[in-house]
């Protein structure tokens, strides 16, 4: 192309144009392709979570409550084991820790007083510190490539301090009496503990109960604030 | 005869990115990304994988443009094409490797700003034919690679304990919160140098380094010209 044509404004604007179009027919049908699958993705996450929290369960039917969290509808889980019997509730909180906003997953007891497990789904904290919140006992040994089956204990980790905690134990701030804190991300132990209990806090009133009733430290502090 | 001396200039295209001139050791571009990801020897196998993709794709489309784009116009077409491969890599690793999409976080869509890829397109792939270009674009991003395989090698066995995420030491690692009741623990719990996996320790690590680099190179300057006439 001759060089004094190519420097022409109407040229510019054309090549220009011309390359984004491509650029953007090009990631429109990437876009295609991998949306379905992206989707099915963060669907297997969810439902893994779900399980994780509680595992006893075989079915979760989603519910969709009246009551709005950030202008959306709140969805609790109602999670059924294989003879139907009601195993417990699920639901998702999320809270915004040292350098990223945690998602987490919870679980609640039929009784709805007990947690029975919390997963955290997503999370960016600093590696090594309040990453550790995701980190689970299950580091194989370098050794155990050479000689496997062995150690399979399946320790949850951090988050499973969670398990089986009781409402009136978690309270309704600071750090509980028995949970063990991220040393070096005070940060994110508190994000957690804001994730789990606002996630409650929003199930219960979703269901128009008082969660203060339920978390007897905050009745006690006079405390309403989840 | 000319067809050697062909192949040869080639293979220097694609050998110089990894040891001579090194993106990372000896151009010292890129340096985010490579602090950012080299924590665990698998981020850094990922970031690689991702770096590859996009600067070979990104050259190559680069230098088959390099006669039709008006010079003013050639910065905002190289990040137009870099930020395609870009989002393509990141939409492709949600789909197909979710785990290493969710420990990459935040590092993925900042390739676009990865000064070793816009570097390439502006230094070599604006003024190279395609084959030449997609043999730097891949010997640079092997290059990113080799220097943050070292990184993330000394950066994961001192902090972390570990190599390709398997404990190397039994009982030497971080494992205070893995089911151990602050009861049980024994007061100086032997644990890594979590320093290193923090951002300190991968300054401390890439100084070193460079600071080896240079010494390696002063003492080869040095010898030349003394023995020299």
């Amino acid at each position: 192309m001759n060089e004094a044509l190519k420097e022409k404004p109407i040229i510019l604007v054309v090549v220009l144009g011309l390359v984004c179009i491509v650029a953007a027919a090009a990631l429109g049908l990437v876009y295609g392709v991998t949306k379905v699958r992206i989707a099915g993705e963060d669907q297997k996450a969810k439902q893994e979570a779900l399980r994780d929290v509680l595992p006893s369960a075989a079915r979760f039917d989603p519910i969709t409550t009246e009551y709005q969290v950030d202008g959306k509808p709140f969805v609790y889980y109602e999670a059924y084991d294989a003879s139907s019997a009601l195993v417990g509730y699920a639901f998702e909180g999320h809270a915004t820790g040292y350098s990223s906003t945690i998602e987490l997953t919870v679980g609640l007891s039929p009784d709805e007083r007990t947690i029975t497990g919390i997963k955290i789904s997503k999370q960016q904290e600093t590696p090594g510190l309040g990453a550790v919140c995701v980190k689970t006992g299950t580091t194989k040994n370098i050794w155990e490539i050479f000689s496997p089956a062995q150690n399979t204990e399946s320790d949850r980790g951090w988050q499973g301090q969670f398990t089986n905690m009781a409402l009136g134990q978690l309270g309704g701030q600071g750090i509980p009496k028995n949970l063990r804190a991220l040393s070096g991300a005070t940060i994110t132990t508190n994000a957690v503990l804001r994730a789990v209990r606002s996630a409650i806090w929003n199930y219960y009133l979703s269901r128009g109960r008082d969660p203060a009733i339920a978390i007897s430290g905050a009745t006690k502090k006079g405390n309403t604030e989840p | 005869m000319n067809g050697r001396a062909q192949s040869g200039g080639l293979w220097k295209e694609f050998s110089k990115g990894i040891l001579k001139s090194n993106p990372v050791f000896v151009i010292l571009l890129g340096m985010c990304p490579t602090l950012a990801s080299s924590t665990t020897v698998n981020d850094a196998i990922g970031m690689t994988a991702a770096v590859l993709f996009v600067l070979v794709g990104s050259n190559v489309i680069i230098s088959m443009l390099r006669n039709v784009v008006p010079d003013r116009v050639r910065i905002p077409c190289f990040i137009v094409v870099i930020a395609t491969f870009v989002t393509i890599v990141e939409l492709a690793m949600q789909a197909y490797v979710p785990p290493l999409y969710k420990s990459l976080g935040i590092f993925v869509p900042l390739i676009v700003v990865n000064c070793i890829i816009l570097g390439r397109a502006e230094a070599f792939a604006s003024k190279n034919g395609v084959v030449p270009s997609l043999l730097d674009g891949a010997g640079m991003s092997l290059g990113f690679g080799v220097a943050a395989g070292i990184l993330a090698t000394i950066r994961e066995v001192l902090g972390n304990g570990t190599f390709f995420g398997y404990r190397l030491i039994p009982g030497f690692a971080p494992e205070n919160f893995e089911g151990v009741a602050p009861s049980d623990m024994p007061h100086v719990a032997p644990t890594p140098a979590l320093i290193m996996i923090l951002a300190p320790g991968a300054f401390l690590c890439l100084g070193l380094i460079l600071g080896f680099i240079g010494w390696r190179r002063l003492c080869k300057a040095r010898r030349q010209s003394a023995g020299g006439p």
